[in-house]
């Protein structure tokens, strides 16, 4: 592989995975880190660097997009933010007692575990429930419930927040988990959004997309210090990642939650099993 | 417009022209094949989220929405204290 193809090379990849990272909601690092790495020969370390950089870039271009239309709940996001962000800070003073392996297994546990309880979601619809008032007091008096007109629906869907100190709790979690493994963590967030909070899937990915950002970003700044960011890696990927994510964010808005869902299942079962995998090698 | 649409607006101006800015910074250090141009389109898409959350705090603030603003006020501090850590 020639040098001067090397950067289209990373382009064209990140593109691709810009554009599946901004329709699911989960930014792409969880793609980005295996392909360079296996399949590009890029270092693992400089690999993370640049996914923190993809996550970033592709959260902020299509966060902007989605915020704009509606479908990103800024309240939910700055009320859930507070949580990933103390949980990342957690994460980083845990980070040096954990036995790796632990984290694979643990990881693969969660994500093959909201993948079940995703698809469960598919033969029952929970939204038909009315949520009590118990479960929607502290939502109510934050603002937290919200609407966004759906363009695939031609109409305006309402919805109201469920469980907010559950969703907070388990958005903790995927900050821990975040700091851990250097991602998103969007494949656990969308999940606690959907299943917890009972907010439509839309707004779930949407918001998602606007949280992993902040989630992410002072990680980077540490690799950035610390020269674990390469530009010549991570720029081409960044800007593969933000054309991606430009298009994917378009796609979002017009494709049926229904189908985001069962991709998002697939891709769950997926790295479920490839983290085991790793957690037994 | 309530204030509130109009800070959303803003919000996601910033998060819209953060990342053209970045991106316009690494395409131009790619071309010109200047390292340090790409080092500064990289350091803007990361602080990009981070200016997202201030101004968020700051318009919370001016809102007299006191405890959303705690929240951001929570998330800017962990920040600050993971940077501090690490």
């Amino acid at each position: 592989m020639s040098a001067d193809g090397f950067p289209l090379i990373l382009i064209s990849v990140s593109f691709v995975t810009g554009i599946v990272g901004s329709i699911l909601g989960l930014g792409g690092g969880f793609i980005i880190v295996p392909v360079l790495t296996l399949f590009l020969g890029v270092p693992i370390q400089l690999a993370i660097g640049a996914s923190l950089i993809a996550v970033i870039a592709s959260s902020s271009n299509s966060a902007a997009r989605l915020l704009k239309h509606g479908a990103a709940n800024l309240r939910i996001a700055t009320f859930l933010e507070s949580a990933t962000t103390a949980g990342a800070f957690t994460g980083v003073l845990i980070a040096g007692w954990i036995e790796p392996r632990a984290l694979y297994f643990l990881f693969g546990g969660v994500l093959l575990y909201s993948a079940y309880s995703m698809y469960q979601l598919r033969t029952k619809d929970h939204r038909t429930q009315k949520p009590t008032p118990a479960s929607t007091a502290l939502a109510t008096r934050l603002d937290l419930h919200g609407s966004y007109y759906d363009p695939q629906l031609r109409t305006t869907v309402e919805y109201e927040v469920k469980k907010p100190l559950l969703g907070m709790a388990l958005m903790y979690l995927a900050g821990i988990v975040s700091a851990l493994l250097g991602i998103g963590s969007g494949v656990l967030k969308i999940p606690a959004m959907d299943r917890v909070m009972d907010l439509p899937i839309k707004v779930s990915s949407a918001t998602s997309n606007l949280m992993v950002g902040v989630t992410s970003t002072a990680s980077a700044l540490a690799y950035f210090w610390m020269g674990r960011i390469q530009p010549q890696i991570a720029a081409p990927v960044a800007l593969g990642i933000l054309g991606g994510s430009f298009i994917g964010a378009r796609l979002l808005l017009h494709l049926r939650g229904e189908w985001i869902r069962k991709i998002f299942i697939v891709l769950l079962v997926v790295l479920g099993a490839q983290m085991l995998w790793r957690g037994f090698a | 417009m309530k204030f509130r649409e109009r800070s959303t607006q803003v919000l996601s101006g910033i998060l819209s022209w953060g990342s053209k800015a970045g991106a316009a910074l690494l395409l131009a250090g790619m071309i010109l094949r200047s390292e340090s141009l790409q080092s500064k389109g990289l350091l803007v898409l990361i602080i990009t989220p981070i200016i997202r959350v201030l101004a968020n705090a700051g318009f919370l603030y001016l809102n007299r929405d006191r405890a959303m603003f705690g929240f951001a006020l929570i998330t800017l501090a962990f920040i600050g204290l993971g940077l501090w850590f690490k």
